[in-house]
């Protein structure tokens, strides 16, 4: 698994480093750190030193002889292309820390998808709805746009549940083990929640879903919670879970009832009215 | 062995109510029967004598399907005690007729939970959960749990909650524990201390001792009934005595995740 | 056992990793064979030696942790790769302590498989001279 940070050194980014470093302790992941900035000529040493310092964060959460990446005391920042820096630091697993000019959205958007990530990661200011510092929309736009499954992280905490709303589109495989690796590092409950609609065949399909989940934990001795809900209901469910939660979204095809429901204005309200953290699957 | 009707139809519900039954079967002999009954349009339903009767068959076996098709994708190791029955009618209708007839001593039924408990209550009220004389077990959902609570409040009578509970799982292999609880409008549940129980507890427990049946946990809570509802989900699931009205009694069981068992005083019907 | 073409058994209940991994393994000369189920599994293992295993932890029935001691036991030269949907620190330690080659933690990319086959492959080859 490969895991992209996106950090800008603010208390709610550095608040996230103790969850990715839990994270990547139990997956063994990489690990890579992003920060963005405006220059495209020269790299920010102030960037470098944020990154530095959250890598050396994530580094002291481990015991010294169960580190799975190698120190960084002798390697170079490089740069690789116009606007474009990073380090590597290859142990048994790689962490990367990365410096990219230009929009913070689309700079993790396009690094996630350069290196292929399988999750980003990022926190958000909760005193201005979920924000980054200077940028509008930041989690947002990374939630539609990333290639891969986002976790918005809003306050590093005990989470207790993860709540994944399901409709009827197809589930993918990637987007279960997302959501089997957080259930599994925080020792949570998971509650699968279908959302109904009128449509019959609609309402089947999100059953069939549903059955096969939870005979898929059931066969490997997970507990998973069912509900099913009316989707008039999802938004007020989702907005009124508890801060101990992360929601999970399943974004699936076109025909998505979840993509019709959270479309741009609802992830917004998701993201800015919900206390829960919010994880965008794909 | 305990003589067990469980009812299926090809949902999700029914699914659940199934893997979970195969479950229970771990802990509790079952005796298990299971039906179906097929509900034609009654626009569908047609003449009488031989041409009712054929009509009836084809929709019996089309219903013989589905109850072959469930059992086959579900995978269930609990064998059956006799071949799945399967009705044409009126669900609720049929299934009373059954259990009657049949003395069963419980009987099973898949409930999908949902974040509104109204349907919960009209599954109370029904004419099938009012004229079944035999424990329910509403099954909500998949739990892996090895514990079983008696939930016990001032509202519940101790005798009907532990001789009636005890017909089902007093033989099982579940642990046993009492969850008493008391309303109180709060932001978490409170544990209290046990002498909070009052009589109701105390007699519970003795009556569970006379019963032979050791108590892992005592647990006094107090909180709001969703809260509650969450705390039980420990529990494989939550032995009630059926309550006779919209009170904060059934909200816990409404909002309750884990399987509710309602019994009641045999006596009283 | 000398390299001709490198042999890899995949084991995982869910049929779409091996179906997902057989095809664009093969296309790039592995000799693969899938299994969704550990017993059968363990029965092939026991017919012939593959140079590289990988496996899922949390199956159905035997689970994964299991069949990699049994497959170490049996052929101390196969480099295991253990894939696992539910990982924790204790597991990963357990792997390494068993001797595993590396720890995947799921989702990952065919990319990120095809670097850990193609060290483990290294090794071996190292240790054939």
């Amino acid at each position: 698994m490969k895991i992209l940070v996106a950090l800008d050194g603010k208390f709610y980014s550095r608040g996230i480093v103790k969850e990715v470093a839990r994270l990547s302790e139990s997956t063994l992941a990489d690990v890579v750190f992003l920060g963005v900035q405006d220059s495209e000529t020269e790299v920010s040493q102030s960037q470098q030193m944020v990154l530095h310092e959250c890598q050396q964060d994530l580094y002291s959460y481990f015991r010294p002889d169960e580190l799975p990446y190698a120190d960084f005391s002798l390697e170079k920042w490089q740069k690789i292309a116009s606007g474009d820096w990073k380090v590597s630091a290859t142990g048994m697993k790689e962490f990367t820390l990365r410096i990219r000019s230009g929009s913070v959205a689309k700079a993790v958007v396009d690094v996630a998808g350069e290196m292929e990530c399988d999750l980003v990661v990022l926190g958000c200011d909760l005193k201005h709805g979920c924000d980054w510092d200077g940028d509008m929309n930041v989690p947002l736009r990374i939630a539609e746009d990333a290639p891969c499954s986002v976790l918005v992280i809003k306050q590093s905490g005990n989470t207790r549940e993860i709540v994944s709303i399901l409709d009827q589109s197809e589930v993918h495989q990637e987007a279960i083990e997302m959501v089997n690796q957080l259930v599994t590092l925080h020792s949570a409950d998971l509650t699968i929640v279908g959302v109904q609609e009128k449509n019959e065949d609609k309402k089947d399909q999100m059953e069939q879903r549903m059955v096969e989940l939870l005979k898929y934990y059931n066969d490997r001795a997970v507990s998973a919670w069912a509900k099913v809900i009316n989707s008039a209901m999802v938004t007020d469910y989702v907005t009124e879970s508890s801060q101990n939660a992360i929601i999970a979204l399943w974004m699936g095809g076109k025909q998505s009832l979840l993509k019709r429901l959270f479309s741009h204005s609802m992830v917004d309200k998701l993201l800015n009215t919900s206390k829960s953290s919010v994880f965008i699957l794909r | 062995m305990l003589k067990t009707l469980l009812y299926i139809n090809e949902d999700l519900a029914s699914s659940i109510a199934l893997r979970f039954t195969d479950y229970l079967s771990r802990f509790v002999n079952l005796s298990l029967f299971i039906a179906h009954v097929e509900e034609p349009d009654e626009n569908e339903q047609v003449g009488t004598g031989w041409v009712r009767r054929t009509w009836e068959d084809g929709v019996a076996s089309s219903g013989k399907r589905l109850v072959d098709r469930m059992l086959r994708t579900e995978n269930i190791n609990c064998s059956l005690a006799g071949r799945p029955k399967v009705f044409v009618g009126e669900m609720e209708k049929e299934m009373i007729l059954e259990l009657r007839n049949g003395f069963y001593q419980l009987f099973i039924k898949g409930y999908l939970d949902s974040a509104n408990p109204e349907p919960f209550y009209d599954l109370i009220s029904s004419s099938l959960c009012v004229e079944t004389s035999c424990p329910m077990l509403v099954v909500k959902n998949l739990s892996l749990s090895k514990k079983c609570a008696l939930l016990c409040a001032d509202s519940v009578d101790p005798r009907v909650l532990v001789e009636q509970s005890m017909k089902v799982v007093g033989e099982s292999s579940f642990e046993i524990d009492i969850v008493y609880f008391k309303f109180q409008e709060s932001s978490q549940v409170q544990i209290l201390d046990r002498r909070e129980g009052g009589n109701n507890l105390g007699e519970t427990e003795s009556l569970l001792a006379a019963a032979g049946k050791t108590v892992v946990n005592t647990t006094v809570l107090t909180g709001a009934p969703e809260q509650v509802s969450d705390y039980l989900k420990e529990y494989a699931l939550v032995v009630s005595t059926m309550p006779k009205r919209k009170s904060i009694h059934i909200h816990v069981l409404a909002h309750s995740l884990a399987s509710v068992l309602l019994v009641r005083d045999t006596a009283q019907k | 056992m000398t390299i001709e073409q490198t042999s890899i058994l995949i084991l995982d209940d869910e049929p779409i990793v091996s179906k997902r991994l057989k095809p664009s393994l093969e296309k790039k000369g592995y000799e693969v064979e899938t299994f969704t189920r550990s017993s059968e599994a363990l029965q092939r293992v026991t017919e012939r030696q593959f140079n590289i295993v990988i496996t899922d932890l949390k199956m159905e029935g035997m689970d994964g942790m299991q069949f990699l001691t049994e497959v170490k036991e049996l052929n101390p030269d196969t480099e295991v790769i253990v894939m696992t949907g539910f990982a924790t620190m204790a597991t990963a330690k357990e792997s390494y302590n068993k001797g595993v080659f590396d720890f995947l933690a799921k989702p990952f990319k065919l990319g990120e498989i095809f670097e850990v086959i193609a060290k483990a492959e290294k090794k071996i080859k190292r240790l054939e001279r």
